[in-house]
């Protein structure tokens, strides 16, 4: 029972940080998408929104030969840093980051682009500052869209198993996710720890989805 | 000198182009534009306003240079000093009507809290005839309330002048003859410059001194 708890334990902190992650980095992406110009705008989109259609086992191959001690990314990090990142909660976030980054990416440049900009222009006539112009008009006006977006990823990053495996492999009590611990579980003829990790997981995931459904005020599954 | 302009501006779309060669000086103090659809009024409104950018040439208001391309002046909106009240109200959605009103007297990054009541916002409230309305958010007015809120958002900002793209268009006759009379009160009181957009013969009589004919993007006497 123990490990059950000890894994959903560590998803969350995973997949929390993984959130922590893509707020700070999808979301000013999506921003500068969604309002500015420039050359190769819908390519470097495309690229971006490339983890949603690939196989998580691809991405974390990718992952392992970019992180790993050969990779030059690795290698860096092991040489100057002293960092190892293959096969450590570390990882798994990063893997959970990557696979879940089209999904707060994506509603974030909806979002944004869904501001009319009649209303921030009726701002700047009126003397408000455009720094103040995005927190009074733009991100008030965007925020459904983007915590929508937030909480997705996090019931995606929940059950994040293929790319995670593949980087922080299956350590119990270290890398072991509760949906990885649930594959495990079945290998080993366990029925009755798959279960309880399966009902802790399809529980949590209804919850997440079930307020990003709310805030949104449309359906966000089709 | 209170207007004077002289602006080309080359608009694409992806079938046509529309050009806007207007120059213009007066010593007015209010003036009217009128027009067909699509002859560039709004265009004009919105580069006076700062919201577009002519190709070429310049705009004084009051001996101030609000754009000159020889002397690479552009000032930004916010410095313009200046009210635009928009076609379409561009009421913020988010924001109830008295926060809306409120908008501009608050600097920073927070806005007007809801139930914060200031006099001068108190006051247009009652001008206006929304007093009742404070609370509502505009998804909950009529298009005549809107109308309103947008004149009364304009005008809390004792601008120097004052652009009015169809005011009065969404208002029942005894409502709009009243605004008229409310909207020139303030004008006197406040001192400024008006510039009007409107269809309505009334308008034109009521505020202003000078009208400017346009059509096809030039003027016509």
């Amino acid at each position: 029972m123990n490990f059950a708890w000890g894994a959903l334990f560590l998803s969350l902190k995973v997949a929390g940080c993984s959130v922590v992650v893509n707020f700070l980095i999808a979301v000013p992406i999506g921003f500068l998408l969604a309002r500015k110009k420039f050359v190769g705008k819908e390519f470097l989109d495309t690229i971006l929104t490339l983890p949603m259609v690939m196989p998580p086992t691809v991405l974390g191959y990718y992952l392992l030969v970019l992180l790993g001690r050969h990779g030059w990314v690795g290698q860096i990090l092991e040489i100057y840093f002293d960092i190892n990142l293959i096969f450590t909660w570390q990882g798994a976030v990063i893997a959970a980051t990557i696979v879940t980054f089209p999904l707060v990416f994506k509603p974030t440049r909806t979002a944004f682009e869904s501001v009319n900009p009649c209303y921030e222009q009726a701002a700047r006539v009126l003397g408000v500052s455009d720094i103040s112009i995005f927190f009074r008009i733009t991100l008030p006006l965007a925020w459904r869209g983007i915590f929508a977006g937030l909480l997705l990823s996090f019931a995606r990053a929940l059950g994040e198993f293929g790319a995670t495996l593949m980087v922080a492999g299956s350590i119990p009590g270290k890398t072991e996710t509760l949906s990885i611990s649930i594959y495990e579980a079945v290998q080993e003829g366990n029925d009755h720890a798959a279960n309880i990790a399966v009902i802790i997981l399809s529980f949590v995931c209804i919850v997440v989805l079930f307020i990003a459904k709310k805030l949104t005020g449309y359906k966000i599954f089709y | 000198m209170n207007f004077n302009w002289n602006i080309q501006k080359t608009l694409l779309t992806n079938q046509s182009s529309f050009q806007l060669n207007l120059e213009y000086a007066s010593s007015c103090q209010s003036i009217a534009i009128f027009g067909p659809s699509g002859a560039g009024k709004t265009t004009l409104i919105k580069i006076i306003a700062g919201l577009m950018i002519p190709d070429a040439g310049s705009i004084t208001i009051k001996n101030n240079v609000f754009f000159d391309d020889k002397q690479k002046i552009n000032l930004k909106p916010q410095q313009r000093n200046l009210a635009y009240f928009f076609q379409t109200y561009s009421l913020f959605p988010h924001l109830t009507v008295q926060q809306n009103i409120a908008f501009s007297l608050k600097k920073g990054f927070l806005n007007p809290g809801k139930h914060r009541y200031n006099t001068e916002v108190s006051e247009l409230l009652e001008q206006f005839e929304l007093s009742n309305l404070a609370h509502q958010y505009p998804h909950e007015l009529s298009g005549g309330q809107q109308q309103r809120v947008a004149l009364a958002r304009a005008l809390i900002t004792k601008p120097k002048l004052l652009l009015l793209d169809e005011p009065f268009s969404m208002l029942d006759y005894q409502l709009r003859q009243r605004l008229r009379v409310e909207v020139k009160y303030i004008q006197q009181q406040i001192n400024c410059l008006l510039l009007i957009i409107s269809h309505d013969p009334e308008d034109i009589n009521f505020f202003a001194d000078d009208v400017l004919s346009l059509k096809n993007g030039k003027m016509e006497r």
